[in-house]
């Protein structure tokens, strides 16, 4: 007696059930959305290769040969390996890329995890709380804000040892305060739903009902802006790398390959190119998948991927 | 009547036709089925509700004879208005019929207005604009609509701004606004649902009492079955999407010819004393993406035998100036 | 009403007051609930009947007055207390599209109040004792697994009962319980809250503009306007013989499937007179 679901007009099939239940899935809008299912694909190729082809790649990588100074790309002479050529201490570009990519990661990684976090716990709290707790925390976000993130961290590494841990520390704390806004301001709207209401009236503690039934809502948000913000974290943590603030050697990311291949940039275009090629590439796959997570996220604009989505299949037929 | 004088009229002729009317809306590649063929027509000055739950397409055939569905939503079928077909007419066209053929109010007040504007200028900018009438002939006649609808100090109150008036006020300037144009037929989609009882009394009598006076023909949507007794003469059940009962609605209410109109009735707590004399009616209505073999009703029915599953029934005639969709109706008829 | 001489009623509300800012929502409120008791709140909006049923409930801190449970003043407790204090009242809210968390499944949706109350069922129990109350609101076994959105408007209401009873409360506040939900289902949702009472046992506040759907069910009823109670009479006196003026305007403005069309022509007028003050009043 109780019908939710539309009564097939056949008999449906195990396979065309699988479908179905996948169309209603958010993966299946990935798929159909190119753009995004290559960011997708590119930014899991790119973790993969740092994770597994760091450790293989690290004695390669610093692996000095005066023989292969400035050897230039896409050359197949000395194996595959220096295909994409070597640097003025006839260091294997390719290599270096490789390990430079687990610590880029590593470190934006670990530098918008602590910042979604922390920002978005205290946001969540701030927001539900209000008063003057809220006031004062807004506060100290909005000094944050006013000061340059980049200059903050300038000064920062100046002053402390520039280390992988100051870097992600100065980094995070630099970048708190949009986690901080975004998951406030959700919370504000939340926080008046009826459920939280209805939370209350059982009995439920603040703490409950933010960690029960405000976080699951503000996590999709927190997870876009988490992607987006992987793409201008890692730009800072090169920018900084590159002003020679930011990692030494033997730490390496690819701020650093840039920094290091500038300084014979006319004899050796390959030194900067390739390095500020990956970061631009990064960049591009984590914007793309993080617009397309905020408009598949939005039920409004969800529909209507589907529905441009279900356009074009009918153009198709 | 000068506007109305514009589209003739043959004698005897309905005013409005609605022939097979579809609306289905296709979204994330589903299909939903908002109105599933709807055949109806309304003569000059006659008053017809349209009763029913979430779901069941009232609203939407409103808005459809308004021609007020948007992509995604499509139309099909016919709507026939003073012998003109209405169904794929542009934006333009439409809006020459509307106003001295059609006006409809809607059930936020709020949403209709535009807040920037005092109501004065929004209704005298309809009389300016589409009868071309000077600032001081529209203020008069601006006046003489508010106090038809029944505010007090019509003068004082023509510079008031939406924000300033109640939601029962509200509505009242949105009906001013409908009747500027002297339509032939006010489409109402639930215009006092919104609003408490005291205030929606008010509205009800307003509406009955212009359709009366005026002559105009009224297409009332509602989910009340008493509201609708209040304003309307004949009265059209709909359910899934389809017309299931039509008729004058005291002999329906009194002999309802279709399982769900008698199901809506005894689970109405108006003609009860106590709640364990209240018979619900069971399960859900349907699904809007489901496709149906049989009756529409017969999930729910408690009277449904197999041939209703298998046979979907024809809307028919089962007594004089009664059609029911149901292959029981005169069963249904004689049992009361 | 089934009150015995001697004992203290479940509930003694005296001198409630709330203001909203300059806005007075509710104005020195005072009435006793017996055990067992179903007492109708109802009123137009502004009325202040929501305000009092969340102030009740400290859902909202009342300005003034006093509410006491069994003779405790509820307004005394610290917030642990009342807290705890919450098992034995519980509230339905009026739309169950709202009133249900989104991402929660309706297992975990019943079982909230064991999570927030430990100690109150064991975990191991709780799995049973969710299929008992789904059984008891009339839904199937299998819906525990389902999320909300699956549900139709009824069986979400269905479940916020079932979430309502799992602590067993005294006292049920029922807010609008079934006015956002479609004609078909209301008289579905109201047998059943009314079988379950019977069941139970439980003291009910029932709050609605429905006047028609009171009448069927209420023990007494309470005429709230502009934050007062302006008639407070047994279910049957009232609509028989309603001393108040707005208890009559109200009732007349209640449009009747039976009887003379309010709205047909010859009807006296005092009628429209008084529902045009009103609407007057308001704007």
């Amino acid at each position: 007696m109780y019908l939710t679901q539309p009564i097939p007009a056949s008999p449906a099939s195990t396979g065309a059930r699988i479908k179905a239940y996948f169309a209603q899935t958010r993966l299946s809008l990935l798929v159909r959305s190119p753009i995004a299912l290559i960011s997708a694909l590119v930014l899991i190729a790119l973790v993969l290769i740092a994770l597994i082809g760091a450790p293989l790649a690290l004695e390669t990588a610093n692996f000095q040969s005066l023989r292969l100074r400035f050897f230039p790309p896409f050359s197949l002479e000395h194996g595959w390996i220096y295909v994409l050529g070597a640097d003025g201490l006839g260091r294997s570009m390719l290599a270096q890329l490789i390990v430079g990519a687990r610590t880029s990661f590593i470190v934006a990684g670990a530098a918008v995890g602590l910042a979604a976090v922390v920002g978005t716990s205290i946001g969540m709290i701030s927001g539900f709380v209000g008063g003057w707790v809220d006031a004062a925390l807004m506060r100290v976000s909005d000094i944050i804000v006013t000061v340059p993130s980049l200059l903050l961290a300038l000064a920062v590494l100046f002053v402390l040892e520039p280390s992988i841990f100051n870097l992600v520390a100065v980094l995070a704390v630099s970048r708190l305060p949009i986690y901080l806004r975004v998951a406030r301001a959700q919370t504000l709207e939340l926080r008046e739903r009826v459920f939280v209401e209805a939370s209350r009236a059982i009995g439920a503690t603040n703490l409950r009902i933010i960690w029960r039934d405000i976080r699951p809502l503000v996590l999709p948000t927190v997870m876009t802006v988490s992607m987006l913000e992987l793409a201008s974290v890692m730009l800072a943590a090169a920018g900084l790398s590159f002003l020679g603030v930011g990692l030494q050697r033997p730490d390496v990311d690819w701020g650093t390959i840039v920094s290091e291949g500038r300084e014979y940039l006319t004899r050796a275009w390959w030194a900067t190119v390739f390095p500020g090629m990956a970061i631009v590439i990064t960049a591009l796959a984590a914007n793309f998948l993080s617009n397309w997570l905020r408009a598949s996220g939005d039920p409004l604009q969800a529909g209507a991927l589907a529905a441009a989505t279900a356009r074009q299949e009918d153009a198709l037929k | 009547m000068t506007a109305a004088a514009k589209i003739m009229q043959q004698p005897g002729e309905a005013l409005i036709e609605i022939h097979d009317l579809t609306v289905q809306f296709r979204t994330a590649g589903r299909a939903i089925n908002a109105v599933r063929g709807i055949d109806l027509s309304i003569g000059p000055g006659e008053s017809v509700a349209i009763l029913g739950e979430s779901g069941s397409g009232k609203s939407v055939t409103g808005k459809a004879v308004m021609g007020l569905i948007n992509a995604p939503g499509k139309v099909s079928g016919s709507v026939r208005f003073a012998g003109r077909e209405l169904v794929g007419l542009s934006e333009t066209e439409l809006q020459d019929v509307r106003g001295p053929g059609l006006a409809m109010v809607f059930q936020d007040s709020l949403d209709a207005l535009n807040p920037v504007f005092s109501v004065g200028e929004q209704i005298m900018e309809i009389l300016m604009v589409r009868l071309g009438w000077s600032r001081e002939k529209s203020r008069a006649e601006a006046i003489s609509l508010m106090q038809q609808v029944g505010i007090d100090s019509a003068e004082k109150r023509l510079s008031s701004y939406p924000h300033q008036f109640s939601g029962g006020m509200r509505q009242r300037i949105c009906i001013a606004m409908a009747i500027a144009l002297k339509p032939q037929l006010l489409i109402a989609d639930e215009p006092t649902t919104a609003l408490d009882v005291t205030v929606q009394a008010g509205i009800l009598k307003l509406i009955a009492k212009l359709q009366r006076e005026s002559g105009m023909a009224l297409l009332f949507v509602t989910h009340d079955l008493a509201v609708a007794r209040q304003v309307a003469s004949y009265l059209v059940v709909m359910y899934a999407g389809r017309i299931v009962e039509r008729g004058p609605i005291d002999a329906l209410y009194a002999r309802p010819a279709h399982p769900y109109t008698r199901a809506l009735l005894n689970s109405n707590p108006g003609s009860v004393s106590h709640w364990s004399q209240l018979h619900p009616i069971s399960g859900n209505p349907p699904d809007k993406t489901m496709v149906f073999t049989g009756c529409a009703f017969a999930d729910r029915c408690p009277r449904a035998v197999s041939r209703c599953r298998a046979e979907a029934p024809a809307l028919r005639q089962v007594a004089p100036g009664r059609d029911s969709r149901c292959h029981f109706a005169e069963e249904l008829l004689d049992a009361h | 009403m089934r009150t015995d001489g001697h004992t203290t009623p479940l509930l003694q509300v005296s001198g409630l007051t709330k203001h909203f800012g300059k806005y007075t929502a509710l104005d020195n409120v005072d009435f006793d609930l017996a055990e067992g008791e179903i007492l109708a709140v109802v009123g137009e909006s502004g009325s202040g009947k929501s305000t009092l049923a969340r102030t009740i409930l400290r859902l909202v801190e009342a300005s003034s007055g006093s509410v006491r449970y069994r003779g405790k003043d509820l307004f005394s407790l610290s917030a642990r207390e009342m807290r705890g204090m919450r098992q034995n009242l519980q509230m339905i809210f009026q739309d169950p599209y709202a009133s249900l968390h989104p991402r929660r499944k309706v297992a975990e949706l019943i079982s909230e109040p064991w999570r927030v109350h430990k100690g109150v069922l064991k975990r191991s129990q709780w799995g049973e004792r969710v299929r008992e109350l789904l059984g008891q609101v009339g839904l199937p076994e299998s819906y525990a697994n389902y999320h909300p959105a699956r549900l139709s408007g009824g069986e979400r209401q269905r479940v916020a009962i079932a979430r309502a009873l799992a602590l067993q409360p005294d006292l049920l506040i029922l807010d609008e319980p079934v006015s956002a939900l479609d004609v078909s289902i209301q008289a579905q949702v109201i047998k059943l809250l009314m079988s379950l009472q019977q069941e139970f046992g439980f003291t009910c506040i029932f709050i609605s503009h429905d006047l028609a759907l009171v009448r069927l069910l209420a023990d007494r009823v309470a005429v709230m306007y502009q934050g007062r109670i302006v008639e407070l009479e047994k279910t049957a006196k009232l609509f028989a013989a309603p001393a108040n003026g707005y208890t009559r305007l109200l009732l007349d403005s209640s449009p009747s499937l039976e009887g003379e069309v309010a709205a047909a022509p010859g009807r006296s007028s005092d009628l429209t007179t008084a529902a045009r003050s009103r609407t007057e009043l308001e704007s």
